[in-house]
C-alpha cells in the first residue's frame, strides 16, 4: 500500500507528467501547424549536446518561389532535393531526386571561354569550390534557346553541416540577344561607316561637317589639305576659324550661315587661307543636315578650282585673242576693200595722166602740173599698197628670180644698216635657185629681219646671211640642239625649197616672246622704237609668196630666221620685159578685144588705151552684158579682157560661158586682188592670164602683147 | 514601481486562487534561433502584445539558441520559437510565432477564456 506521502508524490508526478505531455502535444501541434521553424534536439552519447536544427521549410516555399531565377538545391550526390517554380519550368517537370545533370542539360555558349560541362561535372560540392557567373545556354523544348549566368555554391544543408549545393541561374537571354543584335548592327554600322569614310577619304572635294553651333565635327583629308589643319585640330573648333575664306584680293570674307542662299547649297567662290598661309581658290556650298524639321548641322562641300580657274583664264585669253584676230581680220577686210576702190580710181588717174603726158607738144607748164598729179597718184598708190599689206591683200608682183638676187641687191645697204660693230657674213649658195618672188617685198622682209638682228646685238656680233636648197620630207623643223622653234602655219609640206637664213649672235628670245612673235603690234622694243608690225608684215608677205617662216632661238645665243620659198618647178620662162611705154601704136590693128569692166571710168580708160593702139574694142558692163553683145561667130574676137569681180556676172562665170559658145578664146583677167590669180580655175587646161591692178598702160599693153604674140607666134 | 491600473480597489471581486494577480510582474522568456522568419515574427508580435496589455508589468528576455543551444535545457525547449512565462507561476509556455493575439492572451492567463 502506498503511503499518503507516496500518494501525494504520485499525484504530483502525475500532474507534472500531464503537463509535460500537454507541452509535448502542444509542441507537436505547433510543429504540425508549421508554427515553428527550428527544433532543439539533444545529441551525443549521453545526450549532453544540445543542437538547434533549422527547419528547411523555414526557407519557405513562398520565399523560394518568389525568386524569379531558377534555384536548384542539390545534395552531396548532386541530386536535386529542392527546386523552385522557375527551376521546374526550366526542366519541364518537378526534378526532385533526379541528378542535376540529367534534369538540366546545359551547353556552353559560343562566346563563353568556360568549359561549362567539365566544370559542372567536377566535384565542386566536395571540393568546396564556388563557380561564378558561368555563361551557359539551355535548349528549352517550348521556349527555345535561353541564355543564363550560372552560380554554383556549396552550402550547408543543416545545422549539422550536411553539405549540399545550390545552383542559381540568371536568365540573360534578352540581354544576350540584344548584344548579339547590337554586335550585328554595329558590324553593319561599322561597315557603312568604313564605306562612307573611304568615300570621303578619296574624293577631291573637301567635306566639313559642323554641328548646329558651327563647330567642326569632322573633316576629310581633302579639307585638311586645303586648310592645312589636321582633322584632330579642327574638330571642335568654330568652322569660321578653320575654313577661313578671303576675297580674291585677300580681304577676309565672313561665312554667313544665315543667308538662305548659302545654306541651301548655292555655290560660292572664295579663296581659302591655309594655316601655313597658302591660298586656294575654291567653290563651296553649304547644305543643311536636318532631322525632321530640326537643323542638326551643316555640311560644307569645298572644291579646289585652281585648275578650273587656270583653264578659264586661258579660255578667256584665247577668246580675247580670237576676238582680237577677228577684229584685225575685219579691219583688214575694210582696209582691203577701201584700197581696192582706191586702186581703181588711181588706175584711172594715173592712166589718163600718162596718156596726156604722152601726147606731143604739151605745154611745159601743163606737163609739170601733170607730173605733180602723177607723183601724188603714185604716193596714193603706195599708201593703198601699205593698206593692202596690212590686210595681207597686198598686190605682189612675183617674178622668177634666183634667190641670191634678193640678198645681193641689198648687200650694199646691209653694211649701212648694221653699223661697224657687227660683222656681216654672207654664205650664198652657188646654185641658181629660182623662186617666184616679189623682190622688193622679199627685200622688205629681209631688211626687217636684219634690223631686228641688229637690235638684238647692241654690243656687236656676227650677222650671218645664208641661202640654200632645202628638201623637206614632212613636218621637220630642223632646229639645232637647245633651240626652240616657232613656225608659221601648219609647217612646211614636203617638197623642194630655197631658203634665206638670217642669224644673229644676240640675246635670243624666250619661248613666251617666240609664241607672240608674229602677232601684230607685239614688240619687245621700247615704246616708239618699233611698231610691232615688222615681223607680222613679214609673216604676211612670206605666206603670200607661198612660203614659210621658221624662227629658231636660244636665250643668250641668238636667233635664226629662215624664209622658205618653194622652188620654181620649171625653168624660168622669159618674163615680159617692161618695155618702154612707147609701144608701136598699131599693135592692135585689125584685132578685136571684148572689154568687160563694171567700173565705167576704168573701162573707158582701158578702151581708150586699146583703141589708141589700133584695137577694135567691144565694151560690156558685166558678164551678161558681154554675152549679149557677143558678135556673130564670123566676127573674130582676139582677146577678152575682163574684170574678175563685177556687179552681175563675174569674170570667171563669163569665161566658162564663153568657153561653151566661143571655145578657144584668150581671156585676160584683171583684178585688184593678187591672190585671185591662185584661186582661178584653169581655162581650157591653161592657167589664165592675169594682171593685177593698179597697172600702168605700158604694163597692160605689154601683157596683151605677150598673149597675142604667144597666140599668133609673132 | 508597480502600478495596478487595471484593478479597481475595493471592488469586492475575489480572484481565483490560481490566477495571477494582475499587478504581479510578468517574467517572460522568448526562445528564438537566430533570425529565422518565425523567430523574428514572434519577437515582433510579443513586443506588441506586451506594450498593449502588460505595459509596466513585465520583464522580457529574448534567448537566441542559435548562439547558445545549451540554454534550451533550462526550460526544456523543444521547438523554436517558444515563449515561457516563468512568473507569475505556474510556468506556462506558448509555441509558435505568437501571431494569434487572442490565444497568446489566454495562454499567458491575461485574459480568461
Amino acid at each position: 500500500m502506498p503511503t499518503t506521502l507516496d500518494t501525494r508524490d504520485l499525484i504530483r508526478e502525475n500532474e507534472s507528467l500531464k503537463l509535460r505531455l500537454a507541452e509535448a502535444e502542444a509542441t507537436l501541434d505547433a510543429i504540425s501547424h508549421g508554427s515553428v521553424d527550428a527544433l532543439v534536439v539533444t545529441a551525443g552519447k549521453d545526450r549532453e549536446e544540445v543542437r538547434v536544427i533549422l527547419d528547411m521549410g523555414y526557407l519557405g516555399d513562398s520565399l523560394f518561389n518568389q525568386v524569379a531565377q531558377p534555384i536548384f538545391i542539390l545534395d552531396h550526390a548532386y541530386r536535386i532535393v529542392r527546386s523552385n517554380g522557375p527551376a521546374q519550368l526550366m526542366c519541364g517537370r518537378n526534378p526532385t531526386s533526379l541528378p542535376f545533370s540529367e534534369a538540366v542539360t546545359l551547353l556552353p555558349t559560343l562566346e563563353s571561354d568556360f568549359p561549362v560541362p567539365d566544370e559542372l561535372a567536377a566535384d565542386w560540392i566536395g571540393e568546396g569550390k564556388h563557380l561564378s557567373a558561368l555563361e551557359v545556354c539551355h535548349q528549352h523544348p517550348l521556349r527555345g534557346m535561353r541564355y543564363y549566368l550560372l552560380d554554383a555554391n556549396p552550402v550547408a544543408l543543416s545545422w549539422e553541416g550536411v553539405q549540399g549545393g545550390m545552383v542559381t541561374l540568371v536568365d540573360i537571354t534578352e540581354r544576350k540577344l540584344a548584344e548579339i543584335q547590337s554586335s550585328v548592327m554595329s558590324g553593319q554600322l561599322r561597315q557603312q561607316f568604313t564605306f562612307m569614310k573611304s568615300i570621303s577619304d578619296n574624293i577631291a572635294e573637301g567635306l566639313i561637317l559642323v554641328d548646329e553651333d558651327q563647330k567642326v565635327i569632322f573633316q576629310n583629308p581633302a579639307a585638311s589639305q586645303m586648310m592645312q589643319i589636321p582633322e584632330s585640330e579642327a574638330a571642335g573648333e568654330d568652322v569660321t576659324e578653320v575654313f577661313r575664306i578671303e576675297s580674291e584680293a585677300g580681304g577676309r570674307l565672313s561665312l554667313d550661315w544665315t543667308d538662305p542662299g548659302v545654306v541651301e547649297g548655292a555655290a560660292r567662290r572664295a579663296w581659302v587661307r591655309g594655316r601655313n598661309g597658302s591660298r586656294t581658290p575654291v567653290q563651296y556650298s553649304i547644305y543643311p543636315i536636318k532631322d525632321g524639321e530640326k537643323l542638326r548641322g551643316n555640311i560644307l562641300v569645298v572644291g579646289n578650282i585652281s585648275e578650273r580657274l587656270t583653264s578659264e583664264r586661258q579660255l578667256h585669253l584665247s577668246m580675247e585673242k580670237q576676238q582680237q584676230s577677228q577684229k584685225m581680220e575685219a579691219i583688214g577686210r575694210l582696209a582691203g576693200g577701201i584700197a581696192h576702190d582706191f586702186n581703181n580710181l588711181l588706175l584711172v588717174i594715173l592712166g589718163f595722166t600718162d596718156m596726156i603726158l604722152q601726147q606731143p607738144g604739151l605745154d611745159p607748164a601743163v606737163e609739170d602740173s601733170l607730173r605733180e598729179v602723177r607723183k601724188a597718184g603714185e604716193k596714193a598708190a603706195s599708201l593703198t599698197g601699205q593698206l593692202l599689206a596690212y590686210s595681207r591683200k597686198q598686190v605682189l608682183a612675183p617674178k622668177l628670180r634666183p634667190i641670191n638676187e634678193a640678198v645681193l641687191d641689198i648687200r650694199k645697204m646691209i653694211g649701212r644698216f648694221v653699223g661697224d660693230n657687227i660683222h656681216v657674213d654672207l654664205d650664198l649658195t652657188p646654185e641658181i635657185l629660182e623662186v617666184e618672188i616679189d623682190l622688193a617685198k622679199l627685200q622688205q622682209v629681209l631688211v626687217n629681219m636684219i634690223l631686228n638682228a641688229k637690235d638684238a646685238m647692241p654690243d656687236g656680233g656676227t650677222l650671218s646671211i645664208r641661202t640654200g636648197r632645202m628638201e623637206t620630207s614632212g613636218r621637220d623643223r630642223s632646229g639645232m640642239a637647245g633651240e626652240i622653234a616657232h613656225e608659221s602655219g601648219d609647217g612646211v609640206p614636203p617638197g623642194s625649197y630655197a631658203y634665206i637664213e638670217i642669224q644673229d649672235t644676240g640675246s635670243g628670245m624666250s619661248e613666251a616672246v617666240m609664241e607672240r612673235l608674229f602677232e601684230p603690234f607685239f614688240t619687245t622694243k621700247e615704246f616708239g622704237k618699233g611698231s610691232g608690225l615688222g615681223l607680222s608684215t613679214a609673216y604676211g608677205i612670206v605666206l603670200q609668196l607661198g612660203g614659210h617662216l621658221q624662227v629658231f632661238s636660244e636665250v643668250g645665243k641668238g636667233s635664226r630666221f629662215r624664209v622658205i620659198l618653194p622652188l620654181a618647178k620649171n625653168q624660168s620662162f622669159p618674163s615680159v620685159p617692161a618695155k618702154s611705154a612707147n609701144l608701136p601704136s598699131q599693135m592692135g590693128a585689125g584685132k578685136v578685144v571684148l572689154l568687160v569692166e563694171d567700173e565705167d571710168m576704168v573701162r573707158r580708160l582701158l578702151a581708150r588705151l586699146l583703141k589708141e593702139n589700133g584695137f577694135t574694142v567691144l565694151e560690156a558692163r558685166n558678164g551678161e552684158d558681154a554675152l549679149a553683145k557677143l558678135p556673130a561667130p564670123e566676127t573674130p574676137i582676139d582677146l577678152v579682157v575682163t574684170d574678175l569681180l563685177m556687179a552681175g556676172m563675174g569674170g570667171i562665170e563669163l569665161a566658162k560661158r564663153l568657153a561653151e559658145v566661143r571655145p578657144g578664146l584668150e581671156i585676160l583677167f584683171i583684178s585688184g586682188y593678187r591672190e585671185d590669180q591662185y584661186n582661178m580655175p584653169l581655162i581650157a587646161g591653161q592657167p589664165p592670164y592675169f594682171v593685177a591692178k593698179p597697172f600702168g598702160p605700158s604694163e597692160f599693153l605689154a601683157k596683151i602683147r605677150s598673149i597675142l604674140e604667144k597666140k599668133w607666134g609673132n | 514601481m508597480m502600478e495596478n491600473a487595471n484593478v479597481e480597489p475595493g471592488s469586492g471581486a475575489v480572484p481565483l486562487p490560481e490566477e495571477p494577480e494582475l499587478h504581479d510582474t510578468f517574467l517572460l522568456k522568448l526562445y528564438v534561433a537566430g533570425q529565422t522568419p518565425k523567430s523574428m515574427a514572434a519577437i515582433e508580435n510579443l513586443n506588441k502584445i506586451c506594450k498593449e496589455h502588460l505595459l509596466g508589468f513585465y520583464k522580457l528576455e529574448v534567448i537566441d539558441l542559435a548562439r547558445n543551444p545549451a540554454l534550451a535545457r533550462t526550460d526544456k525547449i523543444l521547438a523554436i520559437p517558444t515563449l515561457v512565462r516563468n512568473l507569475p507561476t505556474p510556468i506556462s509556455r506558448i509555441i509558435g510565432d505568437l501571431s494569434d493575439e487572442e490565444q497568446v492572451l489566454i495562454g499567458l492567463n491575461i485574459k480568461k477564456i
